[in-house]
């Protein structure tokens, strides 16, 4: 059985009468990378501040690298590297100070990853971080959180106001980490890209991680959309629900009996694309969410 | 580096305030010939008790006493108490509410530290910040009495400017309780400033004067040190102790509030 590198079980936490955590149960296998996706305010920000001894739990037990978080905060964040979601840097300071101030708290750090991401990302360090755009403090932000060579990362939408190059530098990143067996966990909004990253998803949902049972259950009601992008307008055979349009122009359906069936009786020469058995991430994640409380 | 980072935050503040206090130095010294002729007409002026042993002091007919009292009521009653306790709000604001209100407390609470460590490290560099100026100020003060022809002891100056310094010390750790939080540096200036505006006003009414903080840093402290009669050991064991013990333990309860402080 392979260690936990974080193990929450029952964690409650409240904010004055709001309870923003309950009850969330948590494994990582060390060397898993795990997505942890749901809405704003779902507690993952929350969750994740108190597996680095950021916040402190009001109920339950957490384990963090051998560690409780919440009475030996330090010891978890020697070998754990948190970037948070909303991340100031110092305006004062260069990007190569802000780096030299981050980094030397870690004993070792990833060269060979630093000198890839000093190219990539190709951010004017001598310049102080207040001439950055929101973009470049991310990168900054980033390098600061993945360059330190330590056990656990737990990112909190590391993806924020990165454009699409600076996502798959990002995605690579993250995959040398990834073979390097270190544990990672991500949250993000870009649900298809933690789901091409992620061994596993975890959702939460009103404080709670979502069971297993109930991501099935939301996937067998996938398994009878449709997602389709027609050439022309055609009348749609019997049998479907409309369930919305995608900005493309695609059309979600909802199928009554078996989808393959239901595109047979449409007109081969209007489809342009088809989807059958909803299989994105974000479908899942809608289904998850537009029922719950 | 924690240390190193604070003070880059602070140097050109810090500047400021060097300038402030020796600005109010110069213009102190070299009002003194003017107002050493002008006294006994602003001895009429006086209406309060206190406000008149303040005159007294300073037309005395000992030249040496007179000037020692001047220096007292000039350097550090207004001088430093003013200045200096306008700066150790702001250090006091600097030390954990400018991160706040910067989003870039959870970014230093990252990293492995604890929060002791981090808040110490702040704490000492804003201290001596707030302290090195009020000393370097104050010694500045001997050589430009020479120009006016009047001495000042360097063993008396550098005893009222450890007090004085200690007195604000007390406000920096005071804001540093109200620091740890506040989501804003405004919360905490507006609320040590309002503490410190209702003890002024509380020292400004004869009857009630003595329950004001202010009474442990005014002309009756400073007055008899500059004149040689209040050594270092007996200022420390009648009030520098007091002093010190109440920082000690605005800066304890502060540690323990920041250390379960929300982000």
């Amino acid at each position: 059985m392979p260690e936990s590198a974080v193990a929450l079980s029952g964690v409650t936490k409240h904010f004055g009468p709001k309870a923003v955590l309950r009850g969330v149960e948590l494994q990582l296998q060390a060397g898993t990378t795990v997505g942890f996706v749901g809405p704003n305010g779902a507690g993952k920000t929350t969750c994740m501040r108190l597996m680095v001894g950021l916040a402190f739990r009001d109920g339950g037990t957490a384990r963090v690298l051998g560690h409780d978080p919440g009475r030996d905060g330090v010891a978890v964040r020697q070998r754990c590297s948190y970037l948070p979601g909303e991340c100031g840097l110092y305006d004062a300071l260069t990007g190569e100070e802000t780096l030299r101030f981050a980094l030397q708290f870690y004993e070792r750090r990833h060269r060979d990853l630093e000198d890839r991401l000093r190219a990539d990302f190709a951010l004017p360090l001598d310049a102080r971080v207040r001439e950055y755009s929101s973009g470049m403090k991310q990168k900054l932000a980033l390098m600061a959180a993945l360059l330190p060579d330590v056990d656990l990362y737990l990112l909190d939408e590391p993806d924020r106001n990165l454009d699409p190059p600076s996502r798959l530098q990002l995605r690579d990143a993250l995959h040398e980490l990834q073979a390097r067996d270190r544990t990672i966990l991500v949250s993000s909004h870009h649900l298809g890209e933690v789901d091409a990253l992620s061994h596993r998803l975890v959702f939460l949902l009103h404080g709670q991680v979502v069971d297993d049972a109930r991501i099935e259950a939301a996937r067998d009601r996938l398994s009878s959309m449709i997602r389709v992008r027609l050439r022309t307008e055609v009348p749609l055979p019997d049998g479907a629900a409309r369930l919305g349009v995608e900005p493309d122009g695609s059309l979600r359906l909802a199928v009554i009996g078996e989808p393959l069936r239901w595109v047979a009786r449409l007109d081969p020469a209007a489809i342009r694309s088809l989807e059958v058995g909803a299989t994105r991430l974000d479908d899942l994640y809608r289904v998850l969410t537009e029922n719950s409380p | 580096m924690i240390a190193w980072k604070t003070w880059r935050e602070a140097r050109w503040l810090t500047l400021l305030y060097a300038i402030l206090l020796e600005a109010g130095v110069i213009v102190s010294v070299l009002m003194w010939p003017w107002l050493r002729d002008q006294a006994p007409a602003l001895a009429k002026l006086a209406p309060a008790q206190f406000i008149r042993r303040w005159v007294e002091g300073i037309t005395s007919p000992d030249a040496d006493a007179a000037y020692g009292a001047y220096m007292a009521l000039q350097l550090f009653f207004k001088g430093v108490n003013v200045v200096g306790l306008c700066f150790a709000v702001v250090f006091g604001a600097l030390l954990v509410a400018r991160e706040r209100e910067n989003h870039t407390l959870e970014f230093l609470l990252a990293r492995p530290l604890s929060r002791s460590r981090i808040l110490w490290a702040r704490f000492w560099v804003l201290g001596t910040a707030l302290v090195v100026p009020i000393l370097l100020t104050s010694w500045s003060a001997i050589p430009l009495s020479w120009t006016i022809d009047e001495n000042l002891p360097f063993g008396t100056v550098t005893i009222g400017a450890v007090y004085n310094a200690l007195f604000c010390v007390l406000f920096f750790a005071v804001s540093a309780l109200f620091s740890v939080r506040a989501r804003t540096q405004l919360q905490v200036v507006a609320v040590v400033g309002a503490i410190a505006v209702f003890e002024v006003s509380l020292y400004f009414v004869q009857e009630i004067r003595n329950t004001s903080v202010f009474r442990l840093s005014d002309y009756d402290v400073y007055a008899p040190i500059l004149a040689g009669n209040l050594g270092l050991g007996r200022l420390f064991v009648t009030r520098g102790v007091w002093l010190l013990t109440a920082s000690v333990a605005a800066y304890a309860i502060a540690d323990r509030c920041f250390a379960k402080a929300k982000l």
